[in-house]
């Protein structure tokens, strides 16, 4: 969201309380919405669950050009539009509900860092798994993607993107690799986040932060997401620690609470991208 | 024989990015044990590696005479000595056994760093990004014996691309990553006593400086109008050899506006409020949570150097010593007093002869004798150039006025026609 738009939004939102009518969107669960949107979705959800905010999911086909930024989800709270993690957790901040106000300097730099590590790693893999890997995109992204959309339309907006991730991920050097160094990649950013983790029930201690959310959301959607083949989620499931920190955060946010919201989403995310 | 090849344009900020990330990934899968190789030969660095030299096979050290450190300096580098920062100097280590067993004694590790770009960079006109360096800060912090060359033309590399390290068994090698990798190999490893969250907690930094900082470097540098005219094109017109300087400054600058127009979309380049707001924001966000790891401690992890801190001063210290005219991000960083100490004690810790003190050390000394050395041949290439430019321009002239008598000749009337033969007749005669 843009700049001006959200010092504004940072005004105005602490002057009113989180309303009970708040909204999420994302794209149709079932026939849609592709692994790197679901973890994301299910990143922001994890993250106002554990600050204990209400929060209604709907699905809208075209919830990608609802978004202000392109990019789901997003929340439409009151008057503001607010998409993406990271903003949404500064516009939550600024209602007055924050995860990270327990760490000191060092530790929230450290969050930081290890945000950044798994957009950088996890995102950019579940990406190129989703439109660099030929099968993949063959069965999976191109159908799904394009579902809500009649025939010539869904090929051209599919194709669209994907040439629009593909020049990103040239962008940023990922273009050469092959799935294997993809896999390594990923095998060693989930190395880092389990010796992070170690034994805590949380990254850093007792409490959940915004890390968790994200490392959550990610994770758990891949471990149960059914792609072409699952080399990505027993890449992850090596570490036990991660697979029960996801069981954990599952059971205590999404099982007990409202079951209309999160939950479903998360658990039904295995279905769609079922073959 | 190693040497290190680092053809400045290439090696740019952007090869530097996937470099430094995919070098730091590896780091990850260290194994215990595997920098057996004594590294800790070199007098000339007493720093505190030394700390960490395993003594077991010490003792295997064949002879101490040192071999000459290659310290090659193209001439007009010399009067370039960078009264601040020079991030690339020689290593002036004896070679003996300190490729773990690649040759017997008296090997010689050359780098050749056409680094020099952004070495210099750093020295002279102000200091430029020298992204590439990040592989010899690496280098230097591990021990590694290495021979920089300066080299200010890509072409001179034999790979075409900079930085390039040459190495007696695999040849040359030119991927950032694949250098650090190679060193690693070679049990030159700076992060041998990292714990394996200390690892986990390199590879978040990584990240963090890739996507936050790095490219907010590269606007700074390569698009920020201001910067790029005062600046960066400026310096490196001064460096770059003569018939690529005309050139090679803009394809970089487009090179970069290119990438950062993928990564960041059109409308933030467009939009100067969104840009300072947001990323800039964002980077100076990243330099204070810098600032905060790092807290009074003298590298990230403690008392020795990691490639962390490979990464993190290679990327500040361009920052910090450039004269930039539109100076925001660095404003900030000199205001994070620990950031700046860090990199200052680090350029005093492991590039010392780099400073301003030309006459630091053994390296200095023995570096004349190689850039005498590579001075010929240079030399060689000017004179043959102002001879073959002499000679176009004579022939340029003949020609000229050639074809002046020619085209008034063919593209006359046909009766003119034996008018111009006759022409041209008489300036053959003449």
């Amino acid at each position: 969201m843009s700049l001006v738009a959200e010092a504004f939004v940072t005004q105005l939102a602490a002057a009113e309380p989180w309303p009970e009518n708040a909204a999420l969107y994302q794209q149709l669960k079932e026939e849609q919405i592709l692994l790197s949107d679901n973890a994301s979705s299910l990143a922001v959800q994890a993250f106002l669950q554990m600050c204990n905010l209400p929060v209604r999911v709907i699905c809208r086909a075209n919830a990608e050009y609802m978004s202000p930024s392109g990019k789901v989800p997003f929340i439409h709270v009151g008057n503001q539009v607010v998409s993406e993690l990271g903003p949404i957790v500064q516009f939550v901040k600024a209602k007055g509900h924050s995860l990270s106000d327990g760490l000191d300097e060092v530790q929230k730099a450290e969050m930081k860092a290890y945000m950044e590590l798994v957009n950088n790693m996890l995102l950019t893999a579940e990406l190129y798994l989703q439109w660099r890997d030929d099968v993949t995109v063959e069965e999976i992204t191109h159908p799904r993607y394009g579902s809500p959309y009649p025939w010539p339309l869904n090929r051209i907006l599919s194709y669209q993107k994907q040439w629009e991730v593909r020049r990103k991920m040239k962008a940023i050097g990922w273009a050469g690799k092959t799935l294997e160094q993809v896999l390594e990649d990923v095998d060693q950013c989930c190395h880092a986040l389990s010796q992070r983790l170690g034994t805590q029930p949380y990254f850093f201690n007792k409490h959940p932060t915004e890390l968790d959310a994200l490392v959550f959301g990610h994770l758990f959607t891949i471990l149960t997401t059914q792609l072409i083949t699952d080399e990505l989620s027993e890449k992850v499931k090596n570490y036990s620690n991660l697979t029960a920190f996801c069981r954990r955060i599952e059971q205590q946010y999404f099982e007990g609470h409202d079951k209309d919201s999160s939950a479903i989403a998360a658990r039904s995310s295995k279905r769609p991208l079922l073959r | 024989m190693t040497e290190w090849l680092c053809p400045s344009a290439t090696c740019a900020c952007c090869r530097l990015t996937e470099c430094t990330l995919l070098s730091s990934r590896r780091y990850l899968t260290r194994t215990a044990g595997e920098r057996e190789g004594d590294v800790s030969s070199s007098p000339a660095l007493a720093a505190p590696w030394h700390r960490r030299v395993p003594t077991a096979g010490t003792q295997s050290r064949p002879s101490p005479s040192p071999s000459p450190p290659t310290f090659v300096n193209l001439p007009h580098d010399r009067h370039l000595q960078p009264p601040g920062v020079v991030l690339l100097g020689v290593e002036a280590e004896e070679g003996p056994a300190l490729l773990g067993g690649q040759a017997e004694g008296g090997q010689e590790v050359h780098v050749v760093d056409s680094q020099k770009l952004h070495a210099d960079l750093v020295g002279h006109a102000g200091h430029l990004p020298s992204l590439a360096h990040q592989q010899q800060t690496y280098a230097r912090f591990t021990g590694a014996p290495l021979k920089v060359h300066r080299v200010t033309s890509p072409w001179r590399s034999p790979s075409g691309h900079l930085p390039a390290l040459r190495t007696r068994d695999e040849g040359i090698i030119s991927k950032p990553q694949q250098i650090i990798t190679h060193l690693r190999k070679q049990k030159y490893n700076a992060d041998y006593d990292l714990s394996a969250t200390q690892s986990a907690d390199t590879l978040a930094f990584v990240s963090l400086l890739e996507e936050k900082l790095l490219p907010v470097l590269i606007h700074t540098f390569w698009v920020d109008a201001k910067n790029y005219v005062e600046h960066t094109r400026k310096w490196y017109a001064e460096t770059i050899p003569f018939p690529l300087n005309f050139f090679l400054p803009n394809a970089m600058h487009k090179r970069h506006l290119e990438r950062l127009q993928l990564i960041w979309g059109d409308d933030y380049m467009e939009d100067e409020e969104k840009l300072e707001k947001e990323l800039y924001r964002e980077a100076r966000e990243c330099l204070t949570l810098l600032s905060q790891r790092l807290g009074s401690q003298k590298f990230f992890f403690g008392d020795s150097p990691a490639s962390l801190d490979a990464l993190v001063f290679s990327r500040l210290a361009p920052l910090l010593k450039a004269k930039l005219p539109n100076g925001k991000l660095q404003q900030h960083l000199k205001s994070l007093q620990n950031l700046c100490n860090y990199c200052t004690s680090i350029l005093s810790l492991y590039f010392p002869w780099d400073g301003g003190d030309p006459l630091t050390g053994v390296p200095r000394a023995a570096g004349t004798d190689g850039s005498e050395a590579e001075e010929d041949p240079h030399k060689r290439r000017k004179q043959l150039l102002s001879v073959l430019v002499g000679l176009v321009a004579m022939l340029g002239y003949a020609f000229l006025s050639g074809i002046v008598s020619i085209q008034r000749g063919s593209v006359g009337p046909a009766g003119r026609q034996p008018i111009t033969l006759e022409e041209e007749e008489e300036e053959e005669e003449e």
